[in-house]
């Protein structure tokens, strides 16, 4: 057995900031070759909208007064008005398709509609699943469709308190997180709305143009909405994602600036009682700046791309900040290390907890880990061919799969079913303890089984024994001990739903105070020395379990 | 059937997402390997500075989750690097989590290919050439733990699976995410039988 010191070496400062030096040194290596893009691409719908003379626009029907429909069946709504006049003015005929919040950009997706106007904000994660046009045609926020005897007159007057959502609506996680509500989700407007009205919930968290229709309705008399919106976020028209920079991206943005600028947004908003929105004033006045010499200030630049100041703000915020910021808090850090957590017992007590997490997620998982794999080992070699059949399954199912994705599915899919269902809330920490366990106790498994029929048979006796199992890990001691320090390594991945481990206390501090270069750097040599001490008491472990057995050959 | 015409309809994006995967665990990996062997040069050295750099670095590489380095490399390095006048390269998310990722393929072939040396001299081929399936599964390590690169913002096969969701609604969740993790699950079959085989194969040739 190798000496700990040949596992890990000496530590001292000095090695560690030349380590330190290494990998930036070969960051620095890093070359890519820079992919530019000059005038607009193609479009191939573009091309079969022209051919066809047709435009198939997908709009949606549940959404007054966006999307609707009137008496006689027809589409009806801004949104539709909207499609007509883009369909005029690119002289075709409109086909509208009627789509829904759950299949609007599988729609884009299959190329059954060309475009889509309906109600979709532009977010993030929606930019990964199509190309939104820009400008903006309007925003919206998020608000909450009181019931009459609520008191509350701003967010923090509903924390903690039930309120009903949509399940799939962009603003529940961020809402729950940043005003701590109990959402109740339900699968429709008209489900979540009748909880309101039953009193199943104190409200409806829901965007605001959506409440204020409801306000409008004899229905709803005596139910408010008292808060300032939240999350306001502009909605994008949106093509399929291939056709960003293409000469239908162009020409589409080119027309709903004219748009903004003649102020035909607010002259096809009138009749819907939309005119006053606060978005499209701003953002006509805004499309309608000029500079010092009378020129237009909103005009592409040479690549095409609007100026920053005329984009959807929010959105360069969100991605151009972190920038800026980064380049800040570089500069700030080569002057001096900001360890927080040194003088600020806040940021010190969040650190320990997290170590406090992390350890417990080894320590507990592991042993599970160990368990597991030993059982199974047993079991895929046992009497019962069936059951060991189904963990030799389960076993490279959990071996093969990322740990992260073992998560998500457990806390947020399964956790999901189990919440509507049977009201179990399922914590973060099971989810993570027992998806460390089986990702590491698949590891392990592996490596005992394969060791496992290497053994001979004991002469009396089952072949599974106490002893055989010690001889088997004895053998597998290098693929367990592996698997046994990289479950250190993986703990961080819990950050990811919401456990309170080490990176996800350090990634607080760096978000509260910045010092980014002075945490990672704590967070990297706090990593290491928990590795250290992990393999040394596995190393220890190992020794004891070897003498133990010299022991038990004794008797 | 609405849940099998939901995945075929999202399929091409996914596999489009997992095609970043591999190229993230390949870009790593062949990154990884290159580092590490350097260290493995100057392990080889007589000189005892360079011997220690490089018992550390590898050591360092072994101990330090690639998640920690792939948020700090994500903050770290700038999303552009302007060389001279106009001329500005991009470095884009996916190639930090690479280089992230690399920190594993480093350790692994820093500590193996040492023995793996070692080995070779002494005539023990098969000992030493069995460094090359062990580095495949290490390949298909790398490949699980792209997944996190998710976390940091790269639209690869995890990431897109939550785009899918936020989009249509968590009903379609456990399909959308079962069907990513059966595209995780057959690549690393694919590639354990490819390793199996060749582990055979080197085992027979050098008994």
């Amino acid at each position: 057995m190798k000496p700990i010191a040949a596992i890990a070496p000496k530590f001292s400062w000095r090695s560690l900031f030349s380590g330190l030096l290494l990998v930036l040194a070969f960051l620095d290596c890093a070359v890519v070759v820079a992919l530019a893009e000059a005038s607009p691409k193609p479009s191939p719908v573009l091309a079969a909208i022209r051919e066809r003379g047709e435009i198939n626009i997908g709009l949606k029907t549940d959404f007054a007064p966006f999307g609707m429909l009137d008496s006689k069946g027809q589409p009806v709504g801004f949104e539709v008005d909207l499609a007509k006049r883009i369909a005029a003015e690119l002289g075709v005929k409109l086909k509208t398709i009627s789509v829904t919040t759950e299949n609007r950009f599988q729609r884009l997706e299959q190329g059954a509609v060309d475009l889509i106007i309906a109600t979709a904000g532009d977010t993030k994660e929606r930019r990964e699943l199509a190309t939104a046009i820009e400008p903006n045609y309007y925003g919206a926020g998020v608000n909450v469709f009181l019931r009459p005897e609520a008191g509350a007159n701003d967010w923090q007057g509903i924390r903690g308190k039930n309120v009903c959502a949509l399940q799939g609506a962009y603003f529940n996680r961020q809402i729950t997180q940043r005003y701590i509500l109990d959402l109740q989700m339900y699968r429709s407007v008209r489900d979540a709305l009748l909880a309101v009205k039953d009193g199943r919930c104190i409200g409806f968290l829901y965007t605001d143009v959506a409440i204020r229709e409801y306000l409008k309705q004899p229905e709803w008399e005596g139910y408010k909405m008292s808060f300032q919106s939240a999350l306001v976020i502009p909605w994008a028209v949106s093509i399929h994602r291939v056709e960003a920079g293409s000469s239908l991206d162009v020409t589409l943005g080119d027309l709903l600036a004219r748009f903004h600028r003649e102020g035909v947004f607010v002259e096809l908003a009138r009749p819907w009682g939309l005119a006053d929105s606060r978005f499209l004033q701003d953002t006509r006045a805004l499309w309608n700046l000029t500079d010092e010499l009378g020129q237009d200030v909103c005009v592409r630049n040479a690549s095409g791309s609007w100026p920053a100041q005329c984009r959807n703000q929010a959105f360069i915020t969100s991605s151009d900040v972190s920038g800026l910021q980064g380049v800040g808090i570089f500069l700030r850090d080569t002057l001096g290390i900001n360890l927080s957590v040194i003088y600020d017992p806040f940021d010190r007590g969040r650190l320990l907890k997290g170590i406090f997490y992390t350890l417990l997620l080894c320590v507990v998982s592991g042993a599970i880990a160990l368990l597991t794999g030993v059982l199974g080992a047993i079991a895929i070699h046992g009497r019962a061919s069936l059951v060991g059949g189904a963990v030799r399954i389960a076993c490279s199912w959990a071996r093969t799969t990322p740990p992260l994705l073992q998560m998500y599915m457990l806390y947020f899919g399964v956790g999901s079913i189990l919440a509507a269902n049977y009201s179990v809330i399922v914590s973060p920490l099971i989810v993570a303890l027992i998806t460390l366990s089986l990702y590491h106790g698949a590891i392990i498994l592996s490596a005992v089984s394969e060791a496992l029929p290497q053994i001979e048979k004991p002469k009396s006796g089952s072949r599974f024994n106490l002893h055989t199992v010690r001889l088997a890990l004895e053998k597998s001691t290098v693929g367990v001990k592996s698997a046994l320090s990289n479950l250190v390594k993986a703990t961080s991945v819990a950050s990811a739903i919401s456990v309170p481990e080490m990176l996800s206390a350090t990634t607080g501090i760096i978000a509260d105070q910045g010092n980014v270069h002075a945490m990672m750097g704590l967070l990297m040599v706090t990593f290491y020395v928990i590795s250290t001490i992990w393999m040394f008491l596995i190393v220890r472990g190992e020794a004891w379990l070897l003498n133990r057995d010299v022991r038990h050959g004794d008797h | 059937m609405a849940t099998i015409e939901f995945l075929y309809t999202w399929s091409p994006f996914m596999f489009g997402g997992f095609a970043w995967n591999i190229c993230i665990a390949v870009v790593a990996t062949v990154m990884g390997t290159m580092v590490g062997a350097g260290f493995v040069l100057m392990r080889l050295s007589a000189l005892p500075v360079l011997v220690n750099i490089s018992s550390f670095a590898s050591s360092f590489f072994r101990n330090v989750p690639s998640l920690v380095l792939l948020f700090y490399l994500a903050t770290l390095i700038p999303n552009a690097l302007a060389l001279a006048e106009g001329v500005v390269i991009p470095i884009p998310a996916w190639f930090k989590a690479s280089i992230a990722l690399a920190a594993s393929p480093i350790g692994f072939t820093s500590w193996n290919l040492y023995s793996s040396i070692q080995k070779w001299t002494h005539d023990d081929r098969k000992g030493a050439l069995l460094f090359v399936p062990n580095w495949l599964s290490g390949f298909t390590i790398t490949l699980l733990a792209s997944s996190t690169s998710s976390l940091v913002g790269v639209s690869e096969l995890v990431g897109r699976s939550n785009t899918i969701i936020t989009a249509s609604g968590a009903d379609w969740m456990l399909a959308v995410y079962a069907y990513a993790a059966c595209i995780f699950v057959t690549f690393s079959y694919l590639t354990s039988l490819v390793i199996d085989r060749l582990r055979t194969v080197l085992i027979h040739k050098y008994t």
